[in-house]
């Protein structure tokens, strides 16, 4: 290690750890969290898993199937009413 | 015949100007061709949103049709079809004029493929926050995957921004160069802004390296710049992941 090396490092790391500090101090500035929500996605508009023979995002055929999950805000879910009941943090069935 | 034969010959029938078996002499066989085509223009135009709107539809369906010609889908997602679309926009002679159109189509595929991006944990101020400032120093880090950037000699950003959204670009746009910052924080794809600095940090490490030697490569090539901003922002995006 070059003496050279080792006064840049240095001088790296020190700008890393303002960053964090930035970036700890941005922190509640950022997006409200999502969760995934079981059984509220319409036809074509899940975020992902519809169960075998799909390939993932937007493929389930039916509205509100069970098996597809979508993003919503944290918190939302159980509360999101639909015409087949609420939405699940898990995967109904 | 099985299946799996059949469906082979059916595939290849698709694809021939003049049929070569019985199979494809039938003329049900056109409508499957015309279908197949339909379905990669309609795809390309719902990948391609800000081309779409730059070029107006006539243009973009028969420049997709010339497209597919080239480069049929060849996976059944057609979420990835179009992967060349932008190297194709680039070479099209009936695009001369607009040489911002294929950085534009670059941005839509960006956008696609960080959408599409699998997934994996961001690094987080919560996971480095305790750190000593050796471990911090020696942290390996890559880019999160679906984290993207592109450096254009256009305003890439505006332009796809505005016919993204259906506009026209803002009057009085400045025509300077700009490079994107795409991310997916919170699951959410984010086209943005980002200056050089930013982009040799990405850049540094993009083969995977520690976060020392990726700030250290931008002090060594912008020796003003503030890279404890730089760092924030990357983690406020969510756009690294530790190795």
């Amino acid at each position: 290690m070059t003496p050279r090396y080792v006064a840049s490092f240095a001088f790296s790391v020190a700008a890393l750890v303002a960053g964090v500090a930035h970036a700890d101090d941005q922190k509640d500035a950022k997006k409200p969290a999502v969760e995934k929500c079981w059984g509220v996605a319409k036809a074509g508009q899940n975020d992902c898993a519809a169960g075998p023979g799909t390939t993932c995002a937007g493929t389930a055929k039916a509205d509100y199937q069970t098996n597809a999950w979508k993003n919503v805000p944290a918190g939302t879910c159980t509360a999101i009413k639909t015409p087949k009941g609420n939405g699940s943090l898990t995967k109904i069935g | 015949m099985s299946l799996a034969a059949f469906q082979r010959e059916f595939h290849a029938e698709l694809r021939r100007e003049v049929p070569a078996t019985r199979l494809g002499q039938q003329p049900g066989m056109a409508v499957h061709r015309s279908t197949m085509l339909r379905a990669a223009i309609d795809a390309l135009e719902a990948n391609f949103p800000a081309v779409a709107c730059l070029v107006g539809q006539a243009w973009f369906r028969s420049a997709a049709a010339a497209f597919f010609a080239e480069h049929p889908a060849c996976d059944a997602r057609l979420l990835a079809y179009g992967a060349g679309f932008p190297e194709f926009l680039a070479s099209a002679p009936a695009a001369v004029d607009l040489p911002y159109l294929a950085n534009v189509a670059r941005l839509d595929r960006l956008w696609l493929e960080s959408y599409a991006a699998a997934d994996a944990p961001s690094l987080g101020v919560s996971a480095i926050r305790d750190l000593n400032p050796n471990e911090l120093g020696e942290l390996a880090v890559v880019p999160h995957p679906a984290t993207k950037w592109l450096s254009s000699a256009f305003p890439v950003v505006a332009i796809w921004e505005a016919s993204r959204a259906g506009a026209p670009v803002a009057e009085g746009m400045a025509w300077v160069p700009q490079a994107a910052f795409v991310t997916r924080p919170a699951m959410d794809v984010s086209m943005a802004l980002v200056d050089l600095p930013t982009l040799a940090f990405l850049d540094a490490c993009e083969g995977g390296t520690t976060l020392a030697a990726c700030a250290e490569h931008v002090l060594h090539l912008y020796p003003t710049a503030r890279t404890d901003l730089v760092f924030a922002r990357l983690l406020t995006t969510g756009a690294l992941a530790a190795l």
